[in-house]
């Protein structure tokens, strides 16, 4: 177990089990190794686990983009170690549009609930915008 | 910047095991084949670039989006379901 202290969250007490590893890594980010919190469903932070400032929400984007999809290429399918699809969770960012929450579309997370592997990806569909508004 | 000229079907060795093949030329577009180990990310530098910008968006917005308007919504949402 490992415990780590932050403002935001006061003292996180994480288990090793619970540790999603990016083994690609998250463009931007310098550390490859997170937790997910719940805040509401079906909001979660995405927290890093060596450095707990370094967080942001996620949201499964199905909720709010019903029609919201992309096929998964054998090469990441690889990399987080799929062996069905029931293993996989799919997230994207919470964004800041003026006064309205927007999401990532663009670049999902994929995690891989069972073995705790996590990629963001970019998707080429051009239906996919990098801020797109949720609306209420 | 090191700098090589090739023509289609050749390619460029980086390391041990990263291979770049000029597929195709069409005037000023170029086709680039990439072989690389599963590892190893690639994108469209722009895209890239505008990928990490929107990540470290994510993580300040993080922290001014206003939490409660955003619990209070799900919870009224919860209430309609």
């Amino acid at each position: 177990m490992i415990t780590i202290k932050s403002e935001r969250f006061g003292e996180l007490i994480i288990e090793e089990k619970d540790i999603i590893n990016f083994p690609i890594g998250i463009p931007g980010i310098p550390f490859c190794r997170f937790i997910i919190k719940e805040l509401i469903d079906p909001i979660k932070w995405l927290i890093s686990v060596d450095d707990p400032d370094i967080a942001m929400l996620i949201v499964s984007p199905f909720k709010y983009f019903p029609n919201y999809g992309f096929e998964l290429s054998d090469e990441i399918a690889e990399v987080l170690q799929a062996e069905s699809e029931d293993e996989l969770e799919v997230y994207v960012a919470l964004l800041k549009d003026n006064d309205t929450v927007a999401a990532n579309l663009k670049s999902p997370f994929i995690i891989n609930k069972n073995k705790k592997i996590g990629v963001q990806i970019l998707l080429e569909d051009e239906r996919y915008k990098f801020k797109e508004p949720i609306k209420k | 910047m090191l700098i090589l000229t090739r023509k289609i079907g050749q390619s460029i060795r980086i390391g041990d095991d990263i291979i770049v093949k000029i597929v195709d030329i069409d005037g000023s577009q170029i086709k680039i084949g990439i072989e690389a180990p599963k590892g190893i990310a690639i994108f469209r530098e722009e895209l890239y670039e505008k990928l990490k910008e929107s990540n470290i968006e994510a993580l300040k917005a993080s922290k001014e989006l206003n939490l409660d308007a955003i619990i209070s919504f799900e919870e009224k949402k919860g209430d309609n379901d």
